[in-house]
């Protein structure tokens, strides 16, 4: 098991890599660098704009630039903003929490809800009430999460009045709505899977079994087929928390929430390579360790996979 | 047949399917009588209805799409059919138990074995965790498995030692009556002696009540007292296991009979029944077994053939037997 | 001669079982809802320039009628420079379902060739292509785009090109999969030994028999476009003014939502029905093709 693990971390760090590689290059041969928007105002010569850039270092070839980058990510250094001059790690683990805040409460949100309405539509697969969640899981998924952010702050912020329209805060008062918005985005899908994960295991022999010893219906229900029913259900869960926290810039946007998504659209409107290749590379490392820590989850969920982990095998 | 001692009275069982506007007529009026300690064999081709006539017993059936129609369904004294969802509880597992046609689907895979014995007799018996653990090893052993397995879980077990599980499951509250749902044909032969021998010890052990589904006549021979053939949902012979072999009556029970290969005659040719159970979606008017069978006469296919008397131990249920002169081979060899 | 005969057969088969689909399809009421939408979209699309002027109906500006709330001359309101709402959501229409097709068939060429690649090479070039998608799949979705067209200026061709890069692992995959299940099939090893070439195989041979997956795969991935598109217009990463593509419109009507919230009622309701129609269709089409999913 702890092989596994210990495996998978490893294989994280070529994808990490790669996925520097990839971002740092494209956003190098971004149109206009960071020094046309830092001497965009000021009253200077091409020579004295040249020398600014010569002197951040910006006009050596991009793989030489690319290294000393890689290398400073493997001392811990991401480096520093070109705007603010601050090391991005700071910047971005400042922002950080108030993500880490907004991805939690929109997730409990979202398993809050799908969970008890995707169990029951399975359960009365074909009546109304199904019909009815399954017409508004469908309409969900169909929905940009941030126009119905835009719809919520018509409704609650400008005609009820119930919450600040854009706080720009994180305390709870501002959290609820940004969550609230984003755990609705993600239940549509999440009460989909959950919905047809339970259809497949309700036909099961052994639930059949369960009822023959007596279990009670609760029981047989919210123990035996569903924590048989828990692997597609824990994939969406773990796959909607990573888009969350590496995603969730438009909702920020919308909600005017400080969290990262916001710090990394600023940095790549003042191109700001370095504070932007860091939040990505940082995100997307926070994505694939939300992804993995859901893979080891399955373990504890079913034995089989545990034991496949055991074997060192690959996922299915 | 109507005794105290029984503890299992079906009477006049009908179930039915209703899926896609069309009707599907599993069971028609099945009329089981069950002692205590005794056996009882349910034969008959697949599909015939006797997974569902067990699992009415139950009242384990899906409705919709299920329609049970029954003057009677009682389990101990307990009326199965109109008791409340948490008193069926505490019968099922306790009462009446089952035990699965496939072993291989029947248990929860993401449960070890040991908890799922341990729930039964959680729910069912007075006792802590660490008590009905520690029976749940003992019932383990009973079946022939070392309690150091019962931490593992389903895939770790074979198919065999699954089947042992399931039977386990099934005695750890030792029910009164216990069903047995083809307990052998997911296993080697070898393995379906022991299986067969274990339940044979446990029956005599405990005075359970079982009854055999099986479609194996070697196995009614081996572990039944009585024997009821099925054909197309109805019992159609019905009666002590003696009287089924030795006096058979039904021309389907002998179809049956023909259709076993014989060690001492491998020169007869084996005589399969002609055709195919009909669909239960249109069996046929009169006798279901009407174009099959070689004795049928016109005035078969016009009336459902009534349950007669043969005696005291033996009813069947065929038009023609009220014949004077009509005799199935089988009988006249006797 | 004998091969003549297989390929007759082999389309009666696709035909029958194209038919047999149809057929399903067609008892599926959402599915046709959805189709019936994407037909009326597809026809607004392409004829909108018929009549709407787009110099003087959608970019003009009109300063005695800023601002104006939904009425009967301008039933879905006007904006802060005049412009009528309602022309202008018609006239995205254009620009939201071609960027969700040219997305879509984006994302479609670059994954079904690495997908065919990958599934059919194997060994060393499955490999190399299935790392490369895990480092694009490690990206979130709408980071990438942010990135690319930062990067590459925006504009429409960036648009589609940001969010195509985006579905490229997710058609790599279903295609990739699809030609691991077809690939060991004997009348490949038929057509191997005839002699017929690598591409003539993979073209001729293994492509037609991943169609349904990947179909069914292309309709949903229209939907995520259009849903990733409209976000990355709204950041103001899309098409630019005064082009009325809905993400845009949500994203000027955004600064006045408190004083005029129907601005952004509108193109949402419009960029909903949209994606609603490919996602109910790309359902039914599944269901149809595997009617196992069924009950």
């Amino acid at each position: 098991m702890w092989r596994y693990i210990v495996k998978r971390i490893l294989m994280l760090i070529p994808v990490i890599i790669g996925a520097s590689l990839l971002v740092f290059c494209v956003m190098n041969l971004a149109k206009g660098d960071v020094v046309s928007i830092i001497t965009a105002g000021a009253d200077m010569s091409n020579e004295q704009i040249e020398a600014v850039r010569e002197s951040m270092g910006l006009n050596r070839p991009l793989l030489v630039r690319y290294f000393e980058y890689l290398f400073g990510l493997f001392r811990g250094d991401f480096g520093k903003s070109a705007i603010s001059n601050e090391p991005v790690l700071r910047l971005f683990f400042r922002r950080f929490p108030a993500t880490v805040k907004l991805a939690i409460g929109a997730t409990l949100v979202n398993v809050c809800l799908s969970l008890p309405i995707g169990i029951f539509s399975a359960r009365h697969q074909g009546s109304i009430a199904d019909n009815a969640a399954m017409v508004f899981a469908l309409l969900g998924v169909s929905m940009p999460t941030f126009w119905l952010g835009l719809m919520f702050i018509v409704l609650f912020c400008v005609n009820l009045q119930w919450f600040p329209a854009t706080a720009g805060g994180t305390d709870l008062k501002s959290i609820v709505l940004p969550s609230i918005t984003l755990g609705i985005g993600m239940m549509a899908t999440s009460t989909r899977t959950t919905r047809s994960a339970m259809l497949d295991v309700l036909r099961q022999d052994y639930l059949r079994t369960a009822r023959a010893k007596g279990v009670p219906e609760k029981k047989v229900i919210n123990v035996h087929a569903l924590k048989n029913a828990m692997i597609p259900i824990l994939t969406t869960y773990g796959t909607q928390l990573a888009k969350a926290f590496g995603g969730g810039a438009v909702i920020e946007m919308v909600f005017a929430y400080p969290g990262v998504g916001k710090l990394l659209l600023d940095a790549i409107n003042n191109r700001d390579t370095t504070l932007a290749c860091g939040c990505i590379i940082l995100q997307t490392t926070i994505t694939v360790i939300v992804l993995l820590g859901v893979d080891i989850l399955y373990a504890f969920v079913d034995p089989r996979v545990k034991a496949q982990y055991a074997r060192g095998g690959k996922k299915k | 047949m109507e005794n105290k001692n029984n503890v299992l009275n079906i009477e006049n069982l009908s179930v039915e399917f209703h899926v896609d506007g069309e009707i599907a007529k599993s069971v028609t009026d099945v009329n089981i009588h069950l002692a205590e300690g005794t056996t009882l064999g349910l034969v008959g081709e697949t599909g015939a209805g006797k997974t569902t006539t067990a699992l009415a017993a139950l009242n384990l059936i899906q409705c919709p799409p299920g329609v049970i129609k029954a003057d009677k369904v009682e389990v101990c004294g307990n009326d199965m059919l109109t008791l409340k969802q948490h008193e069926l509880e505490h019968v099922r597992g306790k009462d009446i138990s089952m035990i699965f046609q496939d072993p291989m689907t029947s248990l929860n895979p993401v449960f070890d074995v040991g908890t799922q014995i341990q729930e039964s007799i959680l729910l069912h018996e007075k006792l802590s965790k660490e008590e009905a653990w520690e029976k749940a090893m003992e019932m383990l052993e009973l079946v022939g498995i070392p309690r150091e397995r019962g931490h593992e879980y389903p895939h770790q077990f074979s198919g065999g030692m699954k089947q042992r599980v399931v039977i386990a499951i099934a005695l750890a509250c030792t029910p009164k009556i216990l069903i047995a749902d083809e307990p052998t044909t997911a296993l080697d032969v070898t393995i379906q002696a022991q299986v067969l021998e274990m339940m044979k010890d446990l029956r005599d052990k405990y005075g359970t009540a079982m009854i055999m589904i099986t479609h194996d006549l070697g196995i009614v021979a081996e572990s039944c007292d009585y024997v009821a053939v099925m054909y197309a949902g109805r019992i159609i012979e019905y009666g002590t296991l003696d009287e089924i072999f030795n006096n058979t009556r039904h021309p389907y029970t002998e179809g049956l009979f023909n259709s076993l290969p014989n060690i001492n005659n491998r020169v007869g040719k084996l005589k399969p029944i002609p055709g195919m159970m009909p669909d239960p979606r249109a069996i046929p008017e009169g006798c279901a077994f009407a174009d099959r069978c070689p004795y049928a006469t016109e005035n078969c296919t016009k009336k459902v053939p009534e349950t007669l008397k043969v005696n005291d131990d033996h009813t069947v249920a065929c038009s023609r037997y009220n014949e004077p002169d009509f005799m199935i081979e089988r009988s006249k060899a006797k | 001669m004998a091969k003549l005969d297989n390929k007759k057969t082999e389309k009666v088969v696709l035909r029958s079982q194209g038919r047999e689909v149809w057929r399903r399809l067609t008892k599926n009421k959402g599915a046709m809802l959805g189709l019936a939408i994407i037909i009326i979209l597809t026809i607004l699309a392409l004829t909108v320039d018929l009549f709407i002027d787009f110099d003087t109906q959608i970019a003009a500006i009109d300063a005695k009628n800023r601002n104006v709330a939904p009425c009967a001359a301008f039933p879905f309101g006007t904006d802060n420079m005049g412009r009528n709402l309602l022309y202008r959501v018609v006239y995205g229409t254009k620009y939201s379902l071609f960027i969700g097709v040219m997305g879509t068939v984006f994302a479609c060429v670059v994954g079904i060739f690495l997908g065919l690649m990958s599934g059919y090479y194997g060994g060393l070039v499955d490999d190399i292509i299935m790392r490369f998608i895990d480092i694009i799949q490690a990206i979130p979705a709408i980071m990438m785009g942010i990135v690319v067209v930062s990067a590459l200026g925006a504009s429409m061709t960036n648009l589609i090109i940001a969010i195509g890069i985006a579905g490229v692992p997710y058609l790599t995959r279903i295609t990739r999969a699809a030609v691991l299940t077809v690939k060991n099939q004997e009348y490949i090893e038929a057509a191997k030994a005839v002699g017929l070439s690598e591409p003539a195989i993979m073209i001729k041979h293994i492509l037609p028999n991943c169609v349904s997956p990947i179909l069914v795969a292309a309709t949903m991935q229209v939907a995520q476009v259009i849903l990733a598109a409209s976000s990355l217009s709204f950041l103001g990463l899309g098409v630019p003014v005064p082009s009325p593509e809905w993400g845009s419109l949500l994203s000027a009507g955004r600064s006045a939502i408190t004083s005029h919230p129907y601005l952004c009622l509108f193109p949402g309701i419009a960029i909903v029905i949209t994606v609603l129609a490919f996602n109910l269709f790309g359902d039914g089409f599944r269901d149809a093709l595997d009617p196992k999913l069924r009950k």
